[in-house]
């Protein structure tokens, strides 16, 4: 069910302050698994990071970055349990994706409207096992 | 009624703590499951709104130790889900959570229903 227009205005700073804060914890703990891909406390930190950010864009309906961060999440997990080892490539575009979720929340700031992201979600879906 | 929403996201936790307070709840609120089992200690709610994934202590420990300290079938616990958790929230029910709440398809009336029908049990 989506949120009253009277919520969405009300809460929007809120997830606009929580979703940089979201993304700022992606960028940090992405920069440290490159450096040291075994750190769990990083790959848990961006794991739930993806997560917080993901539901909170989906009840806020930014379902760009909804999308984009869901697929982030199964990433993380899939590393978690062992099933996907993070090469320094795939870091690095997990990075790059961070960077354009960023550039999505100005616009979201500045005109209410999302970027498109699919083709971000796209390639990081290519990654995910089915 | 009281109640205890156990959530490390900012987000959430203000969203469904300023709603649950329009319905005159009274809302506590903690940032992870240690948090949570502290409060525990000084006020017992009526109902727990328990997410699943947090730092320091998560809500299956959370559930765990309820049941340790004989609070699990005292206390109702609706876990928070998103899709894609159906295995988690299964989990959670053998640890003897009572439901369920998808977080991200918000419908708060119906949630409410279900806090009240379990705070009456």
């Amino acid at each position: 069910m989506p949120l009253s227009q009277d919520d969405h205005t009300k809460y929007k700073a809120l997830y606009l302050q929580t979703a940089r804060e979201y993304i700022k914890e992606l960028q940090d703990n992405t920069s440290v698994l490159i450096v040291t891909p075994e750190n769990i406390s990083a790959l848990e930190s961006v794991h739930r990071a993806a997560h917080s950010l993901a539901t909170q864009s989906t009840i806020m309906e930014y379902n760009q970055i909804g999308a984009v961060s869901a697929v982030m999440e199964k990433l993380f997990k899939q590393s978690m349990v062992g099933k996907t080892l993070f090469t320094r490539e795939i870091l690095q575009s997990l990075l790059d994706t961070a960077q354009t979720m960023s550039q999505d929340l100005e616009a979201i700031d500045k005109d209410n409207k999302e970027n498109d992201l699919s083709q971000d979600a796209t390639k990081l879906q290519t990654l995910v096992l089915t | 009624m009281k109640i205890l929403l156990v959530e490390d996201d900012k987000f959430f936790r203000e969203f469904y703590s300023a709603k649950l307070r329009e319905q005159n709840a009274e809302v506590e609120t903690a940032t992870n499951g240690e948090e949570g089992l502290e409060k525990l200690q000084t006020n017992m709610p009526d109902v727990i709104l328990l997410d699943i994934i947090m730092p320091k202590m998560d809500g299956f420990e959370m559930l765990t130790q309820m049941g340790q300290l004989q609070l699990i079938d005292k206390i109702p616990v609706l876990v928070f889900s998103t899709l894609g958790q159906e295995k988690d929230v299964e989990r959670a029910r053998l640890l003897g959570a009572k439901g369920y709440v998808n977080k991200s398809f918000f419908d708060f009336d119906k949630l409410y229903v279900r806090i009240q029908a379990l705070a009456s049990q």
